[in-house]
């Protein structure tokens, strides 16, 4: 159809036109002609007068598919027009209107006349007044000419469209002179309307209308409201393939907005939304409670005053006899959740609940510049809810509360009205004020531990009424000095203590109720003052040491406990809170931090869960260095001091980033020297390498927080005042020196003479753990305090590695330069792999030497820390190559193999498996197929050291890759012979393997044939003396139960 | 009591075993599926014969061989060895083998050599793992799990009980064993029935059953219906298995009957047989002359408790054997102990513990024991099954 | 599950259960100590003597360079962890309740002091028991003996043969207590039950979170 394209003469495209079968609305044909024809006139071509003339006979024709076509030609022509084109003339449009108007009795054309209208009404030169354009279409969409009933649904939207058209364009003139006459045809048009789309606009229309016109008249309003009113509730699904894809919210909201459009309504509107109140289906009631929602928010106040007893009337029993009690929790810090209505389905229970609380503090909110309104319903809801008030055994006692809590929190008067009644002796007085606590009508209804806690609750509810109000308005003295709340904060503060002091340990609930409550209180703006504040935090303190102090050993997850630990994070903001923490309970948890304390291991959990900001850290630190200071805390067989040590660490590693930022250098000045004398000078002798290790660890953290400009310091003054300057002697304090040569910023100038820590170890000495220390520390040296080393040096080393102590000494060196990829370095690894020559060298365990990570040699990072390495005050201080495992890897790898291969010397099984258990198994996962042969070949072997290695690597590969698939008639029987014999890690580790391969993803249908075997062969397990490994077999027998195909 | 033999029969638990009257064969049952055949020879090895499989979809309970009929001698048919499972999955199935072609060539150089060797010739061709065992019935119709069959004495009648609280008595050709029809249906228990066992000279069976009772059904011969005998109550609990005492051992009129509980007892109970019910077979013929009026003579049998024989299991005792070599009584159960009983020669209600032997099958429990013969037909060996899968022969003598 | 017998069951907190206190201090060895003996297992020197030494008393044939890796967990001289009721109740305290989504633990169905377990003296040789008593939800409980199965089952699959398992309902806790009982511990009829598919496959929810 590019034909027409060519041709320009208008004739001709109106033939074409109207010649086109069937033309469904913008069908590109259709619409191509209309465009052309467009032009033709914008670029003046042709006249419009031309253009009708052209349309003329066809737009008389007798045949209606004729005369259609032409309106629609017509129509769609010139509704294309730019709609400010001058090309259509004032006079045009009136011409065009009239002409239009005429043929509304045309069935066929309607929809092309409506569409061309709305586009002439938004054309700059319709003019409202000129020719009664406006009272004219009007007229005609009026009762005697328009019959909606008779259109399709896609003519009556243009029906609206002309409408909403005129009333955005021309609302002024409208509202002037025929609001009256717009809306009868409005209800004229909207009578009946069932279509989605067009009920969309209707409804706009009529909150327009409502809107815009101020003075309807009653009867008009009233037909308003049925026109919309009558569609409630609406129940509509989309249909699968609507092209408008209308949904059912829009059709919501758009009615609600129509009906909260005009307080008028509220007569007629009300009674039936109650009486629709009484429908089962929740999700109507919660559609009726919105509903009055807006209402309520956008009705005028006058209609609100008039109303406002009905509506209670109405609502209140969703909530005080709703069966469902609300998850509103006294503990949390809003009464009615921020986004309730979304996060609620449409038929949930609860949301009804929230609506109806809603509802209330909206009626409230209305009322806030109105103090008699405001007055009376308080006055009305609290004499309602007195009843239920009476005794808190009333169901409906917490709804009752919660309503009055929720009223409370709009605004200082209902607040100050409410918590005077809620105060009052008869409600809550009676319970609370010492005055009256004795008095006769309290002894008819003692409280019972259950009667606490609900009382407790409700208190919270009041809590965060006053908590919001406060949040929202800036409360000024009068207020918060005279509510009722404040004025009764003595009685409260000691009747809430005096329960929490007195109530045995067993009401466990009620105790923590009170300790959020009174959390709460300290939380509360203006509220308590600083000697209350002490009051609470020492009836914590009372309560967290007595649970300690009680004979049980698990009064670490006591809830009570739990509960003042949780409350004490929630105030780690208030520094006064935080210090008076400090200074009460501490020093008294501290006080239970000695050795002959049973469970002090807990203490210090406690402890280091209390630190939730640095001051906590750092007095805490101070108080736990000071234990380490005197002698007696290493004493004895008693892991007391290390524990310390090591829940310090924890402390530090496992601080947020907030803190880790605080500069250590006070500490490096501070407690380390105190540190160091009492470690190194005294106590050392008498203390085990773990703890000298964990020593170390701590002091290594604390110089890694120091910034990188105190290092040079740091490293000076540690040497001279706690290590000497050379190596002459083997000295335990080598532990602690290691752990700072290796955390030092590598840039420090310090330039040790290595060959004398050489000539160190080539003297025997007894102790074998200070002479691996000091390999440490020659490999250290080798990494990162030589300039390099000569390679005779290396030469001479490798000359002699026939003696064990020899291939140590060479391994050591070896690690330290490749961990920087020194080139010598990795020459003489390949050197030694050669070695393996001979059958049980030594050398074989130097690979685990040399590629073992031990804290020294990794660059250590901080978990919590964000940029997970990310050297703190761009602390460098090893020279670790990121990829020297898997560099190092792919060299010596092919030469194992090969010496396998060709010697069968176990030697290099034995050095594989020590690589390999050193390595992130993405390293070795591309060379799986040459690995697991010799894995295979290991595990049959009698070595358990192999074996072990082999296991463990067997068990990533299982884990990771389907290799083994082939190899299952192997590998099942000697894992499952294994799980019998072997040491205890050895069983553990085969069964390991046995469980991830049938556990994991590995293809069950394969794995199937071996189930009854393994099963069996399973049994004695089951018997096995270590209960974990008995574990492990249940869990992998309970799998193969399961497992089916 | 020294273990001879342990066949590692099967993957599971084994639940039952057999022996043949006249064959030196033995049969197995197991929770695998599989019922297996072995062949007993003296000389300490017990080949497998054949594996009966693949007919059933459960556990096979219970194992059974048909009695011979005829003897051996050549000439006269020979009795091919049946065998009758009976399964959890509500199917019992019977399996046979076909007449092997040796036996006709025996037939032919038979001459002059003596029955005895012969007898053993016969013997070995049909206990060869060459013959093929087939499935020559599959009976269904209980409608719950099948806990045990038996045959009776003259291999026409198969009796099977169930967890349907009912025994069914299916008839065959013994011969042919063409087909097996249902001739009688007992109901009378109130619970299951956890095992029969036949009379072995007169169609006369022990019903023991969950509900603690055991209850003795007769059928005259040349009467079509059976008759409830008597009910034996006295134990208090379960009882898992009862046995006849095997008639060439009792001279006397007296029937005796073996039971085991879960009450850890083991019972023998004995009827006074009054008039002819107790007549074997050959005085049948007169009982067939005699008015119906004073036939139902079984009414007149009183049966009662003799002795409790001196206990010694820890648990549920699941299996009793009587037997028929010398008359010695063996019982097990879930305490793996296998003990055999001994009668006083001077008064038969007087029984002493022989041999105790702990541990049968480890600390597995033993489910099953019968008594056996060797091929060398002299050595009486207990062969004991347990839920290790094992088949357990033990020389007793 | 139809609609469940009891409704609302009274329910305990998961951290209420009993559980192993655990004394042994290999498992809470401070990081450092495990540091230590890595540290020493890398020493070559000493390994000529140390080898000797541990060829004799080396049961699983320790090979050359073994036993310093070994150091860590060579623990086959500790004391046996025998079977204890506390490692019963681990084994049936997850069982899910057939008609409840709880644990048979929490709904207290099962309890540390109802399992007794009595250990035979020679593992090879003596037969241990394990007696368990069940406590149903409510007395009428239809379902006390699928709950009994279940725990059977679940304890043949976890126990070594040894032992002869016992599963009784608590004295007084159910209507028919001896017919229970007498199903429960019939070893035919439990064998036949775990052969029913659709017994088996409501057993296997129950297990589900062993």
């Amino acid at each position: 159809m590019s034909e027409p394209l060519e041709v320009h003469d208008p004739a001709t495209l109106i033939h074409q036109f109207i010649a086109l079968t069937t033309i469904e609305d913008g069908s590109n044909t259709a619409n191509e002609f209309t465009l052309i024809l467009g032009e033709l006139i914008t670029e003046g071509k042709m006249s419009l007068l031309e253009f009708i003339q052209l349309l003329g006979p066809t737009l008389t024709s007798d045949k209606d598919s004729v005369r259609s076509k032409a309106v629609h030609c017509l129509s769609s022509t010139l509704t294309n027009l730019e709609p400010n084109t001058a090309t259509i003339t004032m006079k045009d449009v009136n011409v065009l209107i009239d002409f239009l108007l005429s043929k509304f009795d045309d069935n066929p054309s309607l929809q092309y006349c409506l569409r061309l209208i709305d586009s002439l009404i938004v054309s700059k030169n319709f003019k409202p007044s000129a020719n009664d354009n406006l009272q004219k279409i009007l007229q005609r969409l009026n009762k005697q000419y328009y019959t909606p009933r008779s259109h399709l649904a896609k003519v009556r939207y243009y029906a609206f469209k002309v409408l909403q058209s005129l009333l955005l364009n021309h609302k002024d003139y409208i509202t002037i002179n025929h609001y009256q006459l717009f809306t009868e045809t409005f209800i004229h048009v909207a009578t009946g309307e069932k279509d989605p789309r067009n009920l969309l606009i209707s409804f706009q229309l009529n909150s327009m209308i409502n809107k815009s016109f101020s003075q309807l008249d009653p009867t008009l309003v009233e037909q308003l409201f049925d026109v919309c009113f009558c569609y409630f509730p609406i129940t509509f699904t989309p249909p699968p393939n609507d092209p408008y894809g209308i949904t059912s919210e829009q059709l919501k909201t758009g009615l609600r907005n129509a009906i909260a459009s005009q307080s008028l309504y509220a007569k007629d509107l009300f009674p039936s939304l109650f009486e629709k109140l009484t429908s089962t289906n929740p999700t109507i009631r919660n559609d009726v409670l919105i509903t009055l929602l807006e209402c309520i928010e956008s009705y005028s106040q006058e209609t609100i005053v008039q109303y406002w007893l009905s509506i209670w009337n109405a609502v209140k029993f969703e909530i005080l006899h709703n069966e469902v009690t609300t998850q509103l929790k006294p503990n949390e810090d809003y009464l009615i959740p921020p986004n309730y209505i979304t996060q609620y389905g449409d038929d949930s229970e609860e949301k009804t609940l929230l609506l109806v609380l809603d509802l209330f503090t909206k009626i409230l909110d209305k009322f806030e510049d109105n103090y008699d309104a405001l007055k009376s319903y308080l006055d009305i809801v609290i004499t309602e809810l007195t009843p239920k008030l009476k005794g808190l055994k009333e169901k409906s006692y917490k709804h009752s509360i919660i309503i009055l809590s929720v009223l409370a929190s709009c605004n200082e008067s209902s607040f100050l009205t409410i918590s005077k009644f809620l105060f009052s002796t008869d409600i809550w007085g009676k319970y609370i004020d010492n005055e009256t606590i004795t008095t006769i009508e309290h002894q008819n209804e003692p409280l019972n531990t259950s009667k606490q806690r609900d009382l407790i609750d409700s208190f919270g509810y009041m809590f965060i009424a006053y908590d919001i109000l406060a949040s929202n308005t800036n409360l000024d003295d009068s207020f918060t000095q005279t509510n009722s709340l404040f004025t009764h904060k003595d009685h409260l503060l000691i009747f809430m203590g005096q329960l929490l002091q007195s109530s045995s340990l067993l009401e466990k609930t009620l105790k923590c109720k009170l300790i959020q409550q009174l959390t709460k209180l300290i939380r509360l703006p203006e509220y308590l003052n600083p000697r209350e504040d002490l009051l609470v935090i020492t009836y914590f303190n009372d309560n967290l040491i007595s649970t300690i102090d009680q004979e049980k050993t698990s009064w670490d997850t006591d809830i009570v406990l739990r509960e003042i630990v949780l409350n004490m994070k929630k105030l780690s903001n208030n520094d006064v809170i935080i210090s008076m923490f400090i200074e009460q309970c501490l020093p008294n948890i501290l006080n239970h931090l000695t050795a002959d304390f049973p469970s002090y291991p807990k203490i210090l959990n406690l402890l280091s869960e209390l630190v939730f900001n640095y001051r906590m850290l750092e007095t805490l630190s101070i108080r736990l260095l000071g234990r380490l200071t005197d002698a007696s805390t290493f004493a004895g067989e008693s892991q007391f001091g290390k524990l310390i040590i090591d829940t310090l660490v924890k402390l530090i590693i496992n601080s947020p980033e907030s803190i880790l930022k605080v500069n250590f250098e006070s500490w490096y000045k501070n407690f380390i020297p105190r540190f160091l004398t009492s470690i190194v000078n005294h106590n050392i002798d008498s203390m085990d390498y773990g703890t000298i290790e964990a020593c170390g660890e701590f002091l290594g953290l604390v110089i890694r927080l120091t910034h990188k400009l105190k290092h040079q310091f740091i490293i000076n003054d540690y040497m001279t005042r706690y290590h000497g300057t050379s190596f002459e002697s083997m000295n335990k304090a080598i532990i602690i020196s290691n752990r700072v040569l290796s955390n030092i910023d590598k840039s420090v100038d310090y330039s040790p003479d290595y060959t004398s820590i050489i000539g160190l170890l080539q003297q025997r000495n007894g102790d074998e753990y200070l002479r691996l220390s000091y390999l440490q520390t020659l490999a250290i040296i080798m990494n990162k305090f030589t300039k390099g080393i000569d390679e005779e040096y290396l030469e001479e080393l490798y000359g002699n590695l026939t003696l064990i102590k020899q291939v140590e000494l060479f391994a050591w060196v070896i690690k330290g330069l490749v961990m920087k990829l020194d080139p010598l370095g990795v020459k003489f690894l390949l050197k030694l792999v050669t070695k393996l020559k001979e059958e049980s060298s030594p050398v074989a365990k130097a690979f685990n030497i040399i590629y073992i990570d031990l804290p020294n040699f990794i660059p250590f990072h901080f978990p919590n820390y964000s940029n997970g390495s990310g050297p703190i005050n761009d602390v460098r201080n090893l020279n670790v190559k990121p990829l020297y495992k898997q560099f190092t890897f792919e060299q010596i790898l092919p030469e194992l193999i090969e010496g396998y291969t060709s010697t069968r010397n176990t030697t290099y099984l034995v050095a594989l498996s020590l690589v390999l258990n050193n390595l992130p198994s993405s390293i070795y996962q591309p060379h799986l197929k040459q690995i697991l042969p010799l894995i295979m070949n290991s595990l049959v072997l009698n070595s358990p050291m192999l074996i072990k290695a082999s296991l463990m690597t067997l068990e990533m590969i299982i884990a990771e890759d389907s290799l083994v698939m082939d190899q299952l008639d192997t590998i099942v029987p000697r894992l499952l012979s294994l799980s019998l014999s072997g040491s205890a890690e050895t069983r553990t580790l085969s069964l390991k393997c046995i469980y991830n391969l049938f556990n994991g993803f590995q293809p069950r249908e394969k794995l199937f044939k071996y189930k009854q075997q393994t099963l069996t062969q399973l049994i004695p397990v089951l018997d096995d003396r270590k209960r974990h490994i008995r574990k492990i077999a249940c869990d992998i027998r309970q799998e193969l139960y399961e497992m089916d195909v | 009591m020294n273990l001879i033999a342990s066949i590692a029969a099967h993957k599971d638990k084994c639940w039952s075993v057999a022996s043949h009257q006249s064959l030196p064969l033995l049969a197995t049952s197991s929770t695998d599926k599989t019922s297996k055949i072995y062949k007993l020879l003296a000389k300490q090895h017990f080949p497998q014969v054949a594996v009966l499989e693949d007919a059933h979809k459960r556990s096979i309970r219970s194992v059974a061989f048909q009695p011979p009929v005829n003897g051996l001698q050549t000439g006269e048919p020979v009795d091919l060895p049946v065998v009758a499972n009976g399964s959890f999955d509500l199917n019992i199935s019977v399996w046979g083998i076909d007449e092997p072609e040796e036996l006709d060539e025996l037939e032919s150089d038979k001459l002059d050599d003596s029955d005895d060797s012969n007898v053993q010739a016969v013997k070995d061709i049909l206990c060869s793992s060459n013959n093929e065992w087939m499935l020559m019935a599959l009976i269904e119709g209980h409608e719950n799990e099948v806990k045990a069959v038996a045959w009776n004495h003259t291999g026409q009648y198969l009796a099977s009980c169930s967890r349907d609280k009912t025994v069914w008595i299916w008839e065959t050709d013994p011969q042919t064993l063409d087909e097996f029809e249902c001739v009688a249906v007992f109901n009378d228990h109130d619970q299951d029935v956890k095992h029969v066992s036949w009379c072995d000279n007169r169609n006369m069976l022990a019903l023991s059953s969950y509900d603690d009772t055991i209850r003795v059904y007769v059928k005259e011969d040349g009467e079509d219906d059976w008759d409830c005998a008597t009910i034996l109550n006295g134990h208090t609990g379960t009882v898992w298995c009862s046995q006849f005492e095997p008639s060439q051992r009792s001279d006397t009129d007296k029937i005796r009957l073996v039971s085991c509980s879960d009450d850890l007892s083991v019972r023998i109970w004995s009827s006074s047989a009054a008039g002819s019910s107790s007549s074997a077979p050959a005085t049948a013929a007169t009982a067939e002359r005699l008015p119906s009026s004073i036939k139902h003579t079984h009414d007149d049998q009183i049966w009662e408790l003799e002795t409790i024989l001196p206990a010694v299991h820890q648990y549920s005792i699941y299996s009793v054997a009587w037997s028929p070599y010398s008359g010695r009584i063996v019982s097990s159960g879930a305490d793996g102990k296998i003990v055999v009983y001994k009668q006083d020669s001077s008064d038969d209600r007087q029984w002493t513990i022989e041999q105790v032997k702990e541990n049968g099958h480890g600390i597995n429990e033993i489910n099953c024991v019968t008594w056996s013969i060797l091929d060398d037909g002299t050595t009486e060996v207990i062969v004991s099954a347990g839920d290790d899968g094992m088949v357990n022969i033990w020389n007793s003598s | 599950m139809s609609d469940p017998i009891n409704a609302n069951p009274t329910v305990l907190d998961v951290s209420e259960l009993p559980k192993r206190q655990d004394t042994s201090t290999k498992n809470s060895a401070s990081p450092h100590d495990k540091l230590v003996e890595t540290i020493l297992g890398l020493s070559l020197d000493s390994d000529s003597e140390a080898d000797e030494a541990s060829k004799d008393d080396d049961i699983d044939n320790d090979g050359e360079l073994g036993n310093k890796l070994e150091y860590k967990y060579d623990d086959d001289d500790d004391e046996d962890e025998d079977i204890d009721s506390q490692e019963i109740f681990d084994l049936i305290a997850t069982i899910n309740d057939p008609e409840h989504p709880l644990t048979l633990a929490q709904l207290a169905v099962v309890n540390l002091s109802d399992i007794t377990v009595t250990q035979g003296a020679d593992k090879t040789k003596d037969l241990s028991e394990v007696l368990i008593k069940i406590t149903p939800t409510i007395t009428h409980c239809s379902l006390a003996t699928l709950i009994g199965l279940g725990i059977r089952v679940r304890l043949e699959r976890c126990l070594p043969p040894r032992f002869r398992i016992r599963i009784l309902i608590k004295e007084g806790t159910h209507q028919s207590e001896n017919q229970v009982n007498k199903q429960l511990n019939d070893k035919e009829r439990v064998a036949a039950a775990c052969e029913n598919e659709q017994l088996l496959s409501v057993i296997l929810q129950m297990l589900a979170n062993c």
